[in-house]
């Protein structure tokens, strides 16, 4: 499922990648504390926060889910095994899939709200006014700094930044093809 | 659904101490689900929570009684002891439970005024 919004280009949310960082009080290189930053997310984004709820609570394709409140702000819902496996073994994927959803936070604070109530499914939207494909794509500069991470091979973009295979392998495909 | 007073201090707590929910969930040998729904006042805080967050952060005397205080105002739940009264009785005070359930905060503060009102009078 995903929404349509106004349109942005990896290059822009590459640069409100650094603003989301210092939003944050992280400096702008090294590897993102998501899970400090959880525990930010009322004092940056008001009327905002989460919950770990048991695993059950959400739909089993569903790791994460953010979605407005009654306070104007967003609550952002955890399974449980999902913030248990990114604070016990540091899983990229697992702290991935919690800092894709604050980025939605954030990119719902600075206007990029669905433009129809109405969701579609994955493909019929172009990337760039994709909700998802913005908060994925956000989320990967904000977890890999774009200028210190230049010419590292995935490998050592996992073991630096604490990323999925998936984010580091894109990472790289990015830096070959934008040399 | 906000954080209640209770969730506020030990949210502030963690970040000035650089830890995180999970960190606390272990010190409070509690579950993440649980702590979630006591920050978000959706479960009352338990009792020897107390102790063990004063222990862990070495928090003063007067962050203690602040947090006793929290605690008091995030409680979800009352218990009443009802042994002595009658059914009539039982009945008025579940009634009154139900109606301040639904009641906004601006009502709610006006029947407070007007009960303290009442105490004073009576004195």
């Amino acid at each position: 499922m995903d929404y349509e919004t106004k349109p942005t280009s990896r290059d822009d949310l590459r640069r409100y990648s650094v603003y989301f960082r210092k939003l944050f009080d992280v400096p702008e290189t090294g590897p993102f504390p998501v899970l400090e930053a959880l525990d930010k997310v009322s004092e940056v984004f008001e009327g905002s926060n989460y919950t770990i709820v048991e695993d059950e609570q959400l739909p089993p394709q569903t790791m994460a889910q953010c979605s407005p409140n009654d306070l104007g702000g967003f609550t952002i819902e955890i399974k449980e095994s999902v913030y248990k496996g990114a604070y016990e073994h540091n899983v990229g994927a697992l702290l991935g899939f919690i800092c894709h959803e604050i980025c939605h936070v954030f990119l719902f604070e600075i206007g990029f709200t669905p433009i129809y109530a109405r969701s579609l499914e994955k493909g019929e939207i172009p990337a760039y006014r994709s909700v998802e494909w913005q908060a994925k794509a956000l989320c990967a500069e904000v977890m890999i700094p774009y200028e210190e991470s230049m010419g590292m091979k995935p490998k050592q973009l996992i073991e630096t930044y604490h990323v999925s295979k998936a984010f580091a392998v894109k990472r790289r495909k990015l830096d070959k093809k934008e040399r | 659904m906000a954080y209640t007073k209770f969730g506020e201090i030990v949210r502030v707590l963690r970040v000035k101490h650089h830890e995180v929910m999970g960190d606390m969930a272990k010190v409070l040998d509690t579950s993440l689900p649980f702590l979630s729904a006591v920050e978000n006042g959706k479960k009352n805080v338990p009792v020897e929570w107390v102790d063990k967050l004063v222990k862990h952060y070495v928090l003063s005397d007067s962050e203690r009684a602040e947090m006793e205080e929290a605690i008091e105002e995030s409680k979800v739940q009352y218990k009443i002891y009802s042994k002595n009264a009658g059914n009539i009785q039982r009945k008025t005070v579940l009634a009154f439970a139900r109606a301040f359930d639904e009641m906004d905060d601006d009502t709610a503060l006006k029947i407070l005024e007007l009960l303290s009102k009442k105490e004073d009078s009576s004195e």
